[in-house]
């Protein structure tokens, strides 16, 4: 978060602005802090239904989406770290998304990344669309503090939609004894497939 | 006994004549909506016309049940499985009109919460055209955010969380 506030001071007087949206069932209570540590200026939004994910098919984050003027889809549904993050041993993040970003603000549509990039398919299935329907009532029994008929719902959605990381790390989160061995065991699943969707125009 | 008689001849009374009230919650989007009075059904959420409104923005009108330019025709002379009245009230069936639309739902009949999928066909300009869909949530001071009151701008929309 921190290193979108650098990007968005970089950028701000450009006709440019940054939407955030945490992807928060815990809401402001889980959220909040990392807004205020990084005194972010941007729009800083708290999703406990995840409904952003919903409504622009984003499976896990950070992801992003590219929104021009007029309101059309740039880019979408891609790994949007701000910078590499390093811990002991290990680091995750990258350092190639930014400048793209910073290079679409300045040439607009005619950024080698704007034209020409491929958007994806973004008809979401009826699958897909049932698994928001049960994951935003397992968010309702949560708030209620019935984690019995929230952990319900949100096994229905993770069956309903597989390829959701989001659904899938929400739910684990609230057994972080567990979390750890989850997640290996479903990236193992993963068999080569690409845990985020790979960048367009980007080698990598 | 003779309360127990009363209560037993009210209840009877009610259900021949007009139905008990009871209240229902509508997950759509990311709203929540208390609707204070179904008709009560096993297997469908049928509101009050005005209600129909509250939960998924559709307007019941002479041609029909209308969003924008959809609008599904309903029979408002007759019974259908749109639309009934009873009691002298009139009711709408909002999950028969989702399953029309193709819009995915499930509910939980222990808490009466019924929560809805979006309507796929109000998607097409984002699936077709690729125009951001627009949304509004609270932000952290609980201001509604629109995406659309960034027209005009570049804008950014980052998805993250602290799991």
């Amino acid at each position: 978060m921190p290193g979108w506030q650098a990007v968005f001071e970089d950028l701000k007087d450009d006709n440019f602005m940054i939407i955030a949206a945490a992807q928060d069932t815990g809401g402001e209570a889980a959220a909040g802090q990392f807004y205020d540590q990084a005194k972010a200026k941007f729009v800083t939004l708290v999703d406990e239904d995840h409904s952003i994910s919903s409504l622009y098919n984003l499976v896990n984050v950070p992801s992003a989406v590219w929104i021009d003027e007029t309101g059309k889809v740039i880019r979408i549904d891609e790994n949007a770290y701000a910078e590499v993050h390093k811990g002991e041993g290990f680091s995750f993040g990258r350092s190639d998304y930014v400048p793209m970003v910073k290079d679409w603000v300045a040439n607009g549509n005619q950024s080698q990344f704007a034209k020409g990039n491929a958007i994806p398919d973004l008809i979401r299935s009826n699958e897909q669309h049932l698994a928001d329907a049960n994951f935003k009532l397992g968010v309702y029994f949560f708030k209620q503090g019935d984690m019995d008929s929230a952990d319900k719902y949100w096994v229905a959605a993770e069956k309903l939609n597989p390829d959701s990381w989001n659904y899938h790390r929400q739910d684990w989160s609230f057994t972080p004894e567990q979390a750890g061995a989850n997640w290996v065991k479903k990236f193992g699943e993963l068999e080569g497939k690409p845990y985020y969707r790979p960048i367009d125009g980007l080698d990598i | 006994m003779k309360n127990l008689l009363l209560l037993t001849a009210l209840g009877l009374g009610i259900s021949g004549m007009v139905s008990p009230l009871q209240a229902s919650t509508v997950l759509y989007h990311n709203a929540t909506i208390v609707v204070d009075e179904v008709l009560p059904d096993p297997n469908d959420l049928w509101v009050k016309p005005s209600d129909l409104t509250r939960v998924n923005g559709f307007v019941l009108k002479p041609e029909g049940a209308c969003l924008d330019d959809i609008c599904v025709p309903v029979l408002q002379d007759e019974d259908s499985s749109l639309y009934v009245k009873r009691g002298g009230k009139s009711w709408f069936n909002v999950s028969e009109l989702a399953r029309k639309l193709s819009q995915a739902y499930v509910f939980d009949y222990n808490a009466n919460v019924w929560s809805f999928g979006a309507i796929p066909v109000t998607r097409q300009s984002f699936t077709r055209d690729h125009m951001a869909p627009d949304f509004s949530i609270l932000d952290r001071q609980g201001k509604p955010v629109r995406l659309s009151e960034y027209k005009d701008m570049k804008v950014l929309l980052l998805t993250w969380a602290s799991w």
